[in-house]
């Protein structure tokens, strides 16, 4: 196994050596195999990155470089540019140094043997299965494209106040599309998981569930404009929570006045049962890392307790710029592009595990309760609502009409939306027990008196 | 030490020695700076060089592929042995590959900046964008001014079992800038920005500080409108939003990979009316102001795809691959992200065909509607299976009898693609085509740089989600 601490302590080294004031090294390197198939195997991958990031500092400028290579002429390429930048950059007045020390804590379920040693013949053996099994529910129901990915990712960090960290973890993520199909008549539906668990991954479940909702989705017909109390099913409602508040609950989003929430820790900003709470160390967690990408331990953080807003999430950056300790939450996977590997990025705020703490309900009877309303499944463009206006939307591609506590007509293409912050202070009525994650946020079913849906 | 291209020929000969029938290795060397500042101060300078190899292989009818970035001659002969592994475990459980043949050619295309964006001082960097930060700041109402500078250089070598053997070296630079005002409790966020495949020149050659100055003080009229009333009505979308419309609705949907797998609600449809005549969409490698894309990832040349032709579904997307199933050409649209992902079926620019309608006449009729427009938008998605898509517009404006009134915000639309396509019912003359160097379109887990556009377009009928 390569080791990466060694190319990060060179890098910082070299760095000190170079003239830099403070440096830092970040390594990755990330292997991951996985297979797409339809009803036959499409293709099979594997993939092994590695590289290694350099941050330098002089005086209060700081400048960055990235390299694809462990290689210490690359490595040391990656100094000599970063530090090129570093004095090209503009004096930050707030910049006090890279954290003073690095450290780490044990989070259990973040690296599952079973995910880091599969094979591609074990996967093509799961696509069989999958495939099997829809067969034998009849001519109506195939899968349009589906994915298996087991990845293991090892990190490294080390800084030149002398600290330095490394942690190795494994993640699995499936996704499947299935397609319904009646005369001309055609409907999709798809199921993901993503996990650190290789064992909580039931793909023949997940299959079954898809293929039985498209068949349903065949009968889907428009419905007329109306306010509809909206259940949101526990995967659905956790998309929202990261897209309205994962990103505005930061610490850099409140320093740089583009959070609803600045100003207003100790002000009632939702009902009294919702309580958010975000948790790095949860065992398994998506978002569960024994340090964070500053080289600090994760944590567990309130955000809002009883409908009380708590705080914000802090990176070393904008702890120290409120002279405050990390709530361990750096990361690297938020850049300028699009496209980057977390070794070539620096550290931001963003949330491990946010989680919207569970209601005593079962998921089914947030739906028997309901007397008149829409029960959403699966939606597109949840993510192009705006976390900072309010003004939330989706557009449902999967979703039921409820009609006295009963599923009845299954319905797309309508737009369901409404203010976030009116939706905090008063309108989610109910919570299941049953918490479900997309990416790192996690909540349960929960029901939105009285949204918007835009039909005909 | 090897040439690059030495490396990539003995590895897919190692492949067809180790049983493939076909198979490519891709060279990539892609650098990237991205200079950041927020509220006057500078937040990153990030600055990356990202090599390596990708190598795909075809044995007995399945794909194997493997990647790697540790450059040295054995490394890429175990990621060929792996490749053509993954290929064998699929054993018979395979749908059998085939791809259309194409001639072998050997070629390069190099865009070759006036000014490398390499040698431009960070400092100067820094500055420009600290300047139109500031210049931004035009009130104490806006809350937040975020200005980005990005440049990058994508370099391509492909080779083939087949003798192909292609190079390209494509430059991009681009500005971005996002203002925040707040008013009475409200907040409203304008993302702007331009992109162009080019050198510094293109960054050189505007006054980003007018650009940030009007990002703002758009930003300050948003914020004081209020959101539409929710329903379906009649819309004139400008020729920004009309590009997110087609890569929506009907770019994703005219995928070779979706069509052939039945997924696409286009399937079946060639030869078919979709679209009112009016309508003729092309997807064109190469045109003023998008993104620039000689050959794809498969060395096939990407030139202009009559996707729509007076509302007919003419062509799809297609690779190699998808070509020989449905038994079409291959299009050019077999593209990766980067080494690490093997082509699949992308975009590249898509675009409607001018008309004739100036923008009074496209207006004049509507009694009640909207003017939605692309400026502050922030995406699209497609249900490419369902037929259903969405997009965010940015602050847009009410058509009230024959004119344009009042600014309305928060404008999510919605339409169903075989539905929307066929009310569209007149082309403006004007045109205008854009892409961006920040990010692009994502599908399977990759990115790929798209560029899109088109006149003035009026739409019959379009669901715009608002607040009653």
């Amino acid at each position: 196994m390569t080791n990466l601490v060694a190319p990060c302590e060179y890098a910082v080294k070299q760095a000190l050596k170079s003239g830099a004031d403070e440096a830092e090294a970040f390594a990755s390197k990330i292997v991951r195999t996985d297979l797409t198939f339809q009803d036959k195997i499409e293709a099979g991958r594997s993939n092994t990155l590695v590289g290694i990031g350099v941050r330098t500092i002089l005086g209060k400028k700081g400048g960055f470089y990235s390299v694809s290579s462990l290689e210490r002429k690359e490595i040391q390429n990656a100094v000599e540019r970063s530090l090129e930048i570093a004095k090209g950059s503009q004096t930050d007045p707030e910049w006090v140094s890279l954290p003073s020390k690095i450290g780490r804590t044990t989070v259990a379920g973040t690296f599952d043997k079973r995910i880091a040693s599969v094979t591609p013949s074990a996967l093509v053996e799961i696509a069989r299965k999958v495939v099997a099994e829809l067969q034998d529910m009849g001519g109506k129901v195939s899968i349009t494209r589906a994915y298996i990915a087991a990845n293991t990712s090892r990190h490294a960090i080390a800084n030149s106040h002398g600290g330095k960290a490394e942690r190795v973890a494994t993640s699995a993520w499936t996704w499947l599309a299935v397609r319904a199909q009646d005369g001309t008549k055609k409907a999709v539906s798809n199921e993901s998981v993503q996990t650190r668990a290789w064992r909580s991954l039931n793909f023949i479940q997940l299959a079954k569930e898809a293929a039985d909702r498209a068949s349903k989705m065949l009968q889907a017909s428009p419905i007329q404009n109306k306010k509809l109390d909206v259940v949101w099913r526990n995967d659905a409602f956790a998309g929202i929570i990261q897209i309205m508040l994962g990103r505005t609950i930061t610490a850099d989003a409140v320093q740089k006045k583009r959070s609803p929430w600045a100003g207003r820790v100790g002000e009632s900003i939702a009902s009294e049962n919702i309580t958010v709470v975000d948790d790095g160390l949860r065992k398994a967690g998506l978002g569960s890392r024994s340090f964070d990408d500053d080289g600090i331990p994760q944590r567990r953080t309130p955000i809002v307790d009883k409908g009380v807003l708590r705080g914000f999430l802090y990176d070393s950056y904008t702890a120290n710029k409120e002279k405050c300790p990390s709530t361990g939450n750096a990361h690297r996977d938020i850049g300028t592009f699009g496209q980057a590997p977390n070794y070539a990025r620096t550290p931001t705020p963003a949330p491990n595990n946010l989680i919207v703490q569970p209601g005593d309900a079962k998921g089914e009877e947030v739906i028997h309760e309901t007397k008149d309303g829409l029960y959403v499944v699966e939606t597109i463009g949840e993510w192009l609502s705006n976390p900072i206006g309010g003004d939330m939307s989706a557009t449902v591609t999967n979703g039921f009409l409820i009609e006295n506590g009963e599923l009845t007509k299954p319905v797309k293409g309508v737009i369901v939306s409404g203010n976030f912050f009116e939706i905090l202070k008063g309108k989610i009525d109910l919570l299941g027990k049953d918490l479900q994650n997309s990416g790192n946020a996690y909540a349960p079913t929960a029901r939105v008196l009285s949204m918007t849906v835009a039909g005909e | 030490m090897l040439l690059v291209e030495d490396l990539l020929r003995k590895a897919v000969e190692a492949a067809i020695k180790a049983g493939a029938s076909y198979a490519d290795a891709r060279y990539q060397s892609y650098t990237q700076t991205g200079v950041s500042v927020e509220n006057g101060t500078m937040r990153s300078y990030e600055s990356e060089k990202l090599v390596g190899v990708g190598v795909r292989v075809l044995v007995k009818g399945a794909w194997g592929f493997a990647s790697t970035n540790e450059l040295k001659k054995p490394m890429i002969l175990e990621k060929v042995r792996q490749a053509v592994k993954i290929a064998k475990a699929s054993g018979k459980f395979v749908r059998q590959r085939n791809m259309t043949p194409v001639k072998a050619r050997k070629d390069e295309v190099v865009i070759k900046p006036k000014e490398d964006p390499a040698q431009v001082p960070a400092e100067e960097k820094v500055r420009i964008c600290l300047e139109a930060n500031k210049a931004a700041m035009i009130s104490s109402d806006i809350k937040n001014s975020g200005t980005r500078l990005g440049s990058t250089r994508d370099q391509r070598t492909f080779v083939s079992s087949e003798g192909t053997l292609i190079k390209t070296d494509i430059p991009m630079v681009g500005f971005s800038h996002i203002s925040v005002a707040a008013l009475n409790g409200s907040m409203e966020r304008v993302p702007d920005g331009r992109s162009m495949c080019a050198g510094f020149e293109f960054i050189r050659g505007l006054d980003w500080n007018a650009f940030t100055r009007d990002v703002s003080g758009f930003a300050l009229k948003a914020v004081k409108s209020k959101p539409p009333p929710p329903g379906t009505y009649t819309a004139v979308a400008d020729p920004e939003l009309i590009g997110l419309f087609l890569h929506e609705a009907v770019g994703h949907a005219s995928e070779g990979d979706l069509v052939t797998s039945k997924e696409s609600v286009l399937e079946g449809n060639l030869g078919k009316a979709i679209a009112d005549e009016v309508v003729t969409v092309y997807d064109d490698g190469n045109v003023e102001g998008g993104y620039s894309l000689p050959y794809d990832d498969e060395g096939v040349p990407k030139r202009k795809t009559l996707l729509v032709e007076k509302g007919v579904l003419r062509g799809y997307l297609l690779s190699r691959e998808t070509a020989a199933e449905i038994g079409l050409e291959p299009t050019g649209n077999g593209r990766a992200q980067n080494f690490e992902n093997r082509p699949i079926v992308r975009q590249t620019n898509i675009y409607m065909q001018p008309g004739d309608y100036n923008f009074q006449e496209l207006i004049e009729d509507i009694d009640f509607g909207f003017y939605v427009c692309g400026r502050g938008a922030l995406g699209g998605q497609v249900d490419v299976g369902g037929g259903t898509f969405t997009f965010r517009a940015g602050p847009c404006y009410v058509i009230e009898k024959g004119e344009v009134k009042d600014m309305v915000r928060g404008v999510n639309l919605a339409g169903k693609v075989l539905e929307t396509l066929k009310t569209i019912d007149a082309v403006g003359k004007d045109f205008q085509i854009r892409t961006s160097v920040f990010g692009g379109c994502g599908k399977d887990g990759q990115l790929a740089r798209v560029g899109d556009g088109g006149p003035h377009v009026r739409i019959g009928k379009l669901t715009i989600g608002g607040q009653a």
